[in-house]
């Protein structure tokens, strides 16, 4: 495998310095974000690899496990930050925290113990990636679910209301906001896979393939995690999308909206 | 009959009230001073403190769907959840021929909702409450400005017809309406709202 040196991945830096360039002299404000992003990046991943390096020589199983619940903890956090309406009190961070580790705990612990079957089946080297790819796409599934259900309960609680007071449960009243929200969570998925192999080629498989991996087997690996990526990104967003509802209702099925507030 | 032992919705109180079915009240309040929010709490549609019930059956021992589904809130905004008219609706043909009194062609069952007038949406969302209680021997109906998007002819059919429940004793109805003329014909009885209490007021 051919290493990139420090000088070269500085010059692909350039790039950004460009844009950031363009971004001042039209005043998008564009250009903090962007760097702040591109630092954020470069430390994050650093750190990763430190961590990665570290986890690999000492095959700690505790320390793999610390690793993983802090990047659902950071993930949670991510989901959460891209809502404009949340939940009030321990939901906020709760609901979206929750659902992510009951995604990805499941999705990950089947794909270690049923597929890739690696001895010891908890070895960082398969955890650590695998858990990664599952929250960064479950993650977004989630993120844009969440704000849908928020939003349009927000926007449509007129409607919610009356079918409530059509004597309809709380289910049925909010049928058509859940329908629209977990369309909305897998359209990313969907079009991620059905694009997959014919407009790109999906970051895991050209890891792989740029570390010369057989082409074929590369395609199995990407497809597996393909699955892992949708069942997790599924299993995340429904479980959001209820939860959601279930907090934003009562028993009585009453519409309880006051347990949202929004964020300016 | 309806009975509000006590009732406790955001600050909007009663207690010792009773709409029997065949009554019609009108509830009389200016702007702002909790009519929607008390005819929501007897729908038990807000969170509320209170003992109310209907046919001598305690409120909290009913579910509240089917409380609902006899004490049923409509209120002032047409609203929809389906393209269609008609997917709002289970017995077509007992709404075409109460669409025909009230002076709706029965045609409209089959436009999209984003067709119908202020005036047709409100026909059809009080239709829509109605057919709920198709089911019921007897029930309540609270209706927030039920007439408001509608002329004083079609507003007169309205009010026969909900006039032919409330001779059946089919319901009992409490409702609010801007329209003094309105209150004047149609309201048995007027229940104030002052100072946040709910009070009975006789009819001159």
């Amino acid at each position: 495998m051919i290493t990139i040196g420090y000088t070269e991945l500085a010059i692909g830096s350039l790039l950004l310095f460009m844009h950031a360039a363009v971004s001042l002299w039209y005043r998008t404000g564009v250009a903090v974000s962007l760097l702040v992003a591109a630092l954020r990046m470069v430390v994050q991943l650093a750190l990763m690899a430190y961590v990665l390096r570290y986890l690999f020589v000492t095959q700690a199983g505790l320390w793999t496990l610390i690793a993983a619940l802090v990047m659902i903890g950071f993930a949670g956090y991510e989901v959460t930050a891209r809502q404009k309406r949340r939940l009030r009190g321990v939901w906020t961070y709760g609901v979206g925290t929750g659902s992510l580790f009951i995604a990805a705990a499941i999705v990950t612990l089947f794909a270690l113990l049923v597929q890739i079957k690696a001895e010891p089946w908890y070895q960082a080297r398969y955890v650590i990636p695998l858990l990664g790819m599952v929250l960064g796409n479950t993650m977004t599934g989630m993120a844009v679910g969440l704000s849908h259900v928020m939003d349009v309960l927000y926007r449509e609680r007129d409607m919610v209301e009356a079918r409530l007071a059509l004597g309809h449960t709380k289910w049925q009243a909010t049928q058509t906001v859940v329908r629209s929200a977990l369309q909305t969570g897998m359209i990313g998925i969907v079009n991620s896979m059905s694009a997959s192999g014919l407009v790109f080629i999906p970051g895991m498989m050209t890891g792989q393939l740029m570390a010369g991996v057989d082409p074929v087997e590369a395609a199995k690996y990407q497809a597996l995690v393909m699955f892992l990526i949708a069942g997790g990104t599924a299993i995340g967003t429904t479980s959001a999308i209820f939860l959601s509802v279930w907090r934003l209702s009562d028993g009585r099925h009453r519409l309880r909206l006051d347990r949202l507030h929004l964020i300016k | 009959m309806l009975k509000i032992e006590k009732l406790d919705v955001l600050n909007i109180k009663a207690s010792r009230l009773c709409l029997a079915f065949g009554e019609c009240i009108a509830l009389c309040a200016p702007s702002g001073a909790g009519k929607s929010v008390f005819l929501k709490g007897l729908a038990d549609l807000l969170e509320n403190e209170g003992i109310l019930s209907l046919k001598d059956q305690d409120r909290d021992v009913i579910a509240a769907p089917t409380w609902r589904q006899q004490v049923t809130y409509v209120g002032p905004k047409a609203t929809w959840w389906d393209d269609e008219v008609k997917a709002h609706f289970q017995d077509l043909d007992w709404l075409g021929d109460m669409m025909e009194r009230v002076d709706l062609s029965s045609e409209t069952m089959n436009w999209p909702v984003s067709r119908l007038s202020s005036g047709e949406a409100q026909r059809l969302c009080l239709l829509r409450a109605l057919e709920v209680h198709k089911r019921n021997e007897a029930g309540i109906l609270l209706l927030d400005e039920p007439t408001s998007a509608l002329d004083d002819k079609r507003a007169r059919q309205v009010e026969a017809l909900l006039q032919n429940y409330l001779t059946a004793k089919r319901i009992g109805l409490l409702f609010v309406s801007h329209d003094e003329r309105q209150v004047d014909r149609f309201a048995q009885k007027i229940w104030r709202i002052e100072d946040g209490f709910v009070v009975e007021e006789a009819k001159p």
